[in-house]
């Protein structure tokens, strides 16, 4: 990504530290403990504690609210089905995580990533204007991230919010570094042009590809 | 991630509110899990299958030992107060189970088995309490009788047990 213009947002300035996942929730381990042994009490807490983030990982992911839902659904009895198999090294919330990611990818597999072909109107809509991240509100944000092809969306997800490396997203797509590059940046752009467009007047069908 | 570009996408994106999923999802994620299970099984036939199978026998003659050494269940209660009775066994014995796992937090993997076997069990009928608005007395013994089963699971020394059998 090389925009030039830098951008200010007065609600949270920008820096250099990642923001943390909204999985990134610390389970006890007597609770796993007790997961382990199929405690329901502790299953059903583990759900309560979850049940949002998971939810909102599989909507992003697929960009539809029923599949997210069964989705969801599928990875908790997964993580119910499957908990023998957690190992205490890693934190709990990384394992769940990983399980609705890689349930998300193999229902978006065979799906298209953004192609070339639209990366010149999209550069002239970006260039030369303010960012419009910086005062785009949340709603516009999410609409325009809805917008986009959902193996954009969900590159553009792992790697700005969940903290995915390029290394990480190229295996988990089984695809290579550079895919995970070029899919980051021209779904960023996209992002920033669906924005501008935002700005003036909002019409879905331009935003349809 | 390095651009302050990236960074305020990174901090705008991941500053969306989190959405909440449909209401009734544990009651609906507890009915999947009644569905599965309920659902058989398929796999190859693969020499793993057979050593599992010889220990799911091992299993049910344990569990028929556990079952036919218990004392012998009570005629059934008719009354309003039998079943708060029963309501109060089962979460004594919750308890009680709460108790002897805090002091055992490793198992070994038959105990461990057993305790799943009968966990299962317990699921499935846990499932037909959230299937009613008023569970019958049946109910509460049949949980009552699977805890009572869970509790002996949970300390029972399970090499020993096998040894006897061999012995016997």
């Amino acid at each position: 990504m090389d925009l030039a213009i830098t951008s200010a947002w007065p609600e949270a300035p920008a820096t250099s530290t990642p923001p943390r996942s909204s999985f990134a929730i610390e389970v006890s381990d007597l609770l796993v403990a007790r997961l382990k042994r199929r405690d329901l009490e502790a299953f059903e807490q583990i759900y309560r504690l979850f049940d949002r983030p998971v939810y909102t990982l599989a909507l992003r992911l697929l960009g539809n609210p029923t599949e997210a839902y069964d989705l969801s659904q599928d990875s908790f009895l997964k993580v119910f089905e499957q908990v023998a198999q957690f190992r205490d090294e890693a934190p709990f919330w990384g394992w769940l995580r990983s399980i609705v990611v890689n349930a998300a990818l193999m229902r978006l597999r065979g799906r298209r990533p953004m192609e070339d072909l639209d990366m010149a109107a999209i550069d002239s809509l970006i260039e030369n204007s303010p960012d419009p991240l910086a005062s785009a509100s949340s709603h516009d944000l999410k609409r325009a991230l809805d917008s986009l092809p959902a193996i954009s969306r969900a590159v553009v997800w792992l790697y700005y919010v969940e903290g995915y490396t390029h290394e990480e997203i190229a295996r988990s797509f089984d695809r290579t570094v550079s895919f995970s590059k070029s899919q980051v940046a021209r779904a960023a752009n996209k992002l920033r042009a669906l924005l501008n467009e935002e700005n003036g007047s909002w019409n879905p069908r331009t935003t349809s590809y | 991630m390095e651009s302050p570009d990236d960074v305020l996408l990174s901090q705008r994106l991941s500053a969306l509110p989190l959405e909440s999923p449909p209401i009734g999802g544990w009651a609906d994620l507890r009915a999947r899990m009644q569905l599965a299970a309920r659902k058989p099984t398929r796999g190859a036939l693969n020499p793993r299958w057979f050593s599992l199978a010889a220990g799911v026998v091992g299993l049910a003659l344990l569990l028929n030992v556990l079952r036919t050494s218990s004392p012998p269940t009570p005629a059934p209660a008719k009354s309003t107060a039998d079943i708060s009775a029963l309501v109060q066994r089962s979460q004594d014995l919750e308890s009680e189970i709460r108790g002897l796992r805090a002091h055992t937090p490793d198992v070994d993997e038959m105990r461990y088995a057993l305790e799943s076997a009968v966990e299962s069990d317990l699921t499935v009928v846990d499932a037909q309490f959230a299937a009613t608005d008023a569970p019958g007395e049946d109910l509460w013994r049949a949980r009552v009788r699977l805890l009572e089963e869970l509790k002996v699971a949970t300390q029972i020394d399970t090499g020993s047990v096998f040894l006897q059998a061999r012995l016997d």
